[in-house]
């Protein structure tokens, strides 16, 4: 009892207190997100699913082919060629991830979702994908209710072109159990940040409730 | 590896912190700006004489000399005496060398440091600005793969390198192991940034976390804060970018934070600020004033101040002090800007400068403020009234009007309001009126300094920009940003001093309960700041273009091209010269291809003209006269009308070796395809980059990669 009380009146105490609460806070949320990701498998609604781009509605872009390894090649009939699919919302997507080989400048490549049905496209509601190493584009979406997804492949440069040679569109890649407890860099500063700035918030509020009684 | 040799900078950094903070007494959390400081320092002297790479290696052996030395344990009498030292040096309550080496500042300042090379090094993001492969990312490279200060590097096209070396040298610090990296100059320039804001927190302990952590929180926010006014669509670059305005800005602010800092602490050595004024003078040569801000702003409080001694008791000695602070600024200008630059232009006399200024800036200053006060200027000068006054109707409209909105809290007026309030908060909470008066008096003074800098800024646009620069005051946000930043790291440094000194005794006597309160409202005020300041960030900042969380496909583009270029290396010798050509470039592609190709020179590839001021290259679109667009656009504006033998005159001329395809388009294969032994067949199928000069045309030069794809 002594030691206990000991330890909490270290100064100390508040912040180790704020960073376990957070990380505490951080296991549960990502045992939550794992938990509903099993229950959505388990019901089928999320499930590993390749796509052909003939799953897609198609926005100037113009299939020339198929090559000998089976890809679709596409080409670019201008400078914001998109790839869409209308409605998603029957089934959970955590993730697009998109084989492909481009020829040509490739520049910004994005992927639009929607929230509700009817919802404009805008470039707040919208994922910038990273490159895997085995050259695919991973576009992981945020964990909210999914309506339309726009692929924004490239941007090509006014009046050039540039090919597409697309093997497959995976949705919902399988994530290992590890992957669901691994922040991003940003959660990683959040992390660190947030915990801090509340044990001083807290810190400060109990100072001043310290205060206050004794003034009067 | 890389990683690594990042480190490695990085533990001679502690090093030498080490040593200035057990052996000179110089509080931890301000020992890394003084470090920094005094290493741009000395590498900018053994640059100017030509000595960096000795220089360097003398540099690194010091600091892993002293550091070692200050770092061993001590025998036991001299254990006490540095004990004491450190307690008399005003360093919070413990002694040993641990306690003393790990206040909140210092742990924040190597902990971001650590942070930032990891995830730089994990990440690996690009130079892609403009001005950064034009100037900034080009001279640390330069320096680098030389290891010779930049402006000795011989380019493809006559270079005014007079830059101030200073933010290079510190980019040249940190990459001297290992090779060059863009992400190194960022590493190195948050650095510098990550060093002030510990200069900020200066001498405050572990126990008043809850000033520290909003303090911090606030630092962090400052560079987005003043530069950012747009929910942002594209890459927000703060904290990767090799751009000096935040840099030169913040090292002004960490200037005076370090030293009002550095009072608080009776025996540290007062000379520690100097070498932080002379960085600020180093930087940028139109942030020079804001060196001088910075020196007056010590200058004034170490003389005026004699900080409870009578005010004649010391006097020589602080009259001799503050001549040494404006001293520090103006030798490094007339080291660099005077002598170095002078000599160096000299030299390239043929070059011809940009922006030869017509009017001498004594001329301007007298003739500005004449007219100002209601007099006749020189003829010469009345030419230009109604520009010097359309600028400064311009520069008001840009202060008070939201039409001139440049920071997360709107126009410039906003932002002033904001400042002088911290400045007002900290007058208020202090515990003392010395305290107080030294407070009122840099608010004061940085007020009126930043009214001779917005007439200095004027002038500027009234009398040595061209017109259409005037008329557009092109860049006005960027010059006055950076004095924003300074300014508001000032207010918040006296803040940050003030409630430290009213937090250091904390009585439990109740009649000194009033006393408590003032720390307590002083705190919160800075919580609020910290969380409204968070709270615009986040509404202006996604993650995602951010540093903190950009995507790997921002600098795709970049990557591509550098390793095209890489590819194409591996084709030249080091001695080769190569023409360039990428049409439809606006010149950026150019000054790209010069920095990615460096050491082996790209040419100017084109003609150049400074007396009739024609510059016909260096990026941009080739092509018959007659084939010129019509259309406004980029290739129509940079369009470089050669007939056939006067293009192959131009490449003989240049002496090139080989001709580099980085962008084809019809007008060049229509306009000179005769000249290519295959007709261009070779690039347009995309089988290779470069053809082979030589009198009976240009040859391609076999690629295996290319040809094989």
């Amino acid at each position: 009892m002594k030691t206990r009380t000991a330890l909490l009146q270290k100064k100390a105490a508040l912040p180790a207190l704020c960073y376990l609460v957070a990380a505490v806070g951080w296991l549960a949320v990502s045992t939550w997100n794992f938990g509903a990701d099993m229950a959505a498998k388990a019901n089928g609604t999320l499930r590993e699913q390749p796509l052909a781009v003939s799953d897609f509605a198609l926005a100037d872009l113009e299939v020339t082919g198929t090559d000998s390894g089976g890809a679709t090649l596409l080409e670019t009939t201008s400078n914001d060629p998109q790839m869409i699919l209308e409605d998603v919302s029957a089934q959970t997507v955590r993730t697009v991830q998109l084989y492909v080989r481009y020829t040509g400048t490739v520049r910004e490549m994005c992927l639009y979702y929607t929230t509700a049905p009817g919802q404009d496209y805008s470039q707040d509601r919208r994922v910038f994908p990273a490159l895997q190493p085995d050259g695919s584009y991973l576009y992981t979406l945020p964990r909210t209710r999914l309506v339309a997804l726009r692929l924004d492949p490239c941007s090509p440069e006014e009046g050039k072109t540039v090919a597409m040679a697309v093997e497959t569109i995976l949705l919902n890649r399988p994530v290992a159990p590890a992957g669901y407890f691994v922040p991003s860099w940003y959660q990683l500063f959040c992390l660190a940040l947030y915990p801090g700035l509340a044990a001083a918030l807290l810190s400060w509020l109990g100072a001043a409730a310290a205060l206050l009684p004794r003034k009067r | 590896m890389q990683l690594l040799s990042v480190l490695a900078a990085l533990a001679a950094l502690f090093l030498l912190c080490a040593f200035l903070t057990l052996k000179a007494r110089l509080p931890s959390a301000l020992a890394p700006l003084t470090a920094l400081s005094a290493i741009v320092l000395w590498l900018t002297l053994c640059s100017v004489v030509d000595l960096l790479l000795p220089g360097i290696c003398l540099l690194y052996a010091a600091c892993l000399g002293l550091g070692i030395w200050a770092l061993l344990p001590a025998k036991a009498g001299a254990a006490k005496k540095t004990a004491n030292g450190l307690v008399a040096a005003g360093l919070p309550g413990k002694t040993g060398s641990f306690r003393a080496l790990f206040t909140p500042g210092a742990v924040l300042f190597w902990l971001l440091c650590l942070a930032f090379a990891i995830y730089f090094y994990a990440r690996q993001p690009m130079a892609t600005g403009f001005d950064e492969l034009s100037l900034w990312a080009t001279a640390a490279k330069l320096t680098k793969v030389d290891n010779r200060l930049y402006a000795t590097a011989t380019l493809g096209t006559p270079w005014a390198a007079t830059q101030n070396p200073g933010l290079p040298l510190l980019s040249y610090f940190f990459m001297f192991f290992g090779e060059y990296a863009d992400w190194k100059i960022y590493l190195a320039y948050d650095a510098l940034a990550f060093a002030v804001f510990a200069a900020v927190l200066g001498g405050v302990c572990w126990r008043q976390y809850r000033l520290a952590v909003p303090l911090a929180a606030i630092l962090w926010c400052v560079p987005y804060f003043f530069t950012t006014y747009n929910h942002t669509i594209y890459l927000n670059t703060t904290y990767m970018t090799a751009y000096g305005d935040i840099s030169a800005g913040l090292v002004l602010g960490g200037a005076v934070a370090l030293w009002l800092m550095l009072r608080r602490a009776p025996a540290a050595p007062r000379w520690a600020v100097l070498p932080v004024l002379a960085l600020a003078a180093n930087i940028k040569a139109n942030t020079f004033v804001l060196a001088l801000v910075a020196a007056g702003l010590v200058a004034v409080d170490g003389w005026l101040f004699a900080g409870g001694t009578p005010f004649r008791k010391g006097l020589a000695r602080r009259t001799g002090f503050a001549a040494l602070c404006m001293a520090s600024p103006l030798v490094i200008y007339y080291l660099w800007n005077v002598r170095y630059v002078g000599a160096l232009v000299a030299k390239n006399a043929a070059a011809g400068g940009a922006g030869e200024t017509s009017l001498p800036l004594s001329g301007v200053v007298v003739n500005g403020i004449t007219m100002l006060l209601g007099g006749t200027a020189a003829p010469a000068y009345e030419e230009r009234r109604a520009q010097f006054y359309q600028a400064m109707a311009d520069m008001g409209g840009q202060f008070f009007t939201a039409a001139g909105r440049m920071s997360m809290l709107g126009q410039g007026i906003l932002l002033v309001v904001l400042i002088l309030g911290v400045f007002a908060l900290a007058a208020l909470l202090a515990p003392s009126a010395l305290l107080r008066a030294r407070v009122l008096v840099l608010g004061a003074l940085s007020l009126a300094c930043f009214g001779g800098y917005n007439l200095m800024l004027a002038l500027s646009y009234g009398f040595i920009f061209k017109p259409s620069q005037a008329e557009s005051l092109t860049d006005y946000n960027r010059y006055i940003y950076s004095y924003y930043i300074g300014w508001f790291l000032v207010a918040l440094a006296c803040l940050s001093l003030v409630l430290q000194v009213a937090d250091a005794n904390p009585s439990a006597n109740s009649a000194k309960k009033i006393s408590a309160l003032r720390p307590l409202a002083g705190q919160g005020a800075v919580l609020l700041l910290a969380v409204g300041m968070l709270f615009r960030l986040n509404q202006l900042v996604l993650p995602q273009l951010s540093v903190l969380g950009f995507s790997d496909g921002e600098f795709s583009d970049r990557k591509a091209q550098r390793s095209r270029a890489a590819y194409a290396c591996g084709y030249l010798g080091a001695e080769d010269r190569v023409f360039y050509v990428s049409q439809g470039d606006t010149g950026q592609n150019w000054f790209a291809a010069v920095f990615d190709f460096y050491p082996v020179i790209v040419d100017y590839s084109g003609t150049a003209d400074a007396e009739k001021n024609i510059y016909a290259g260096g990026g941009g679109t080739f092509g018959l006269p007659n084939l010129k667009p019509t259309e406004e656009g980029v290739p129509q504006r940079y369009y470089h009308p050669y007939t056939v033998p006067q293009f192959a005159a131009l490449v003989a001329e240049s002496g090139c070796d080989y001709i580099y395809i980085d962008h084809l388009d019809d007008i060049f294969v229509e306009s000179y395809a005769p000249l290519f032994a295959d007709d261009l067949a070779a690039a347009l199928a995309g089988e290779t980059l470069l053809y082979r000069t030589g009198p009976q045309g240009y040859t391609p030069v076999t690629m295996e990669e290319m040809a094989a794809s």
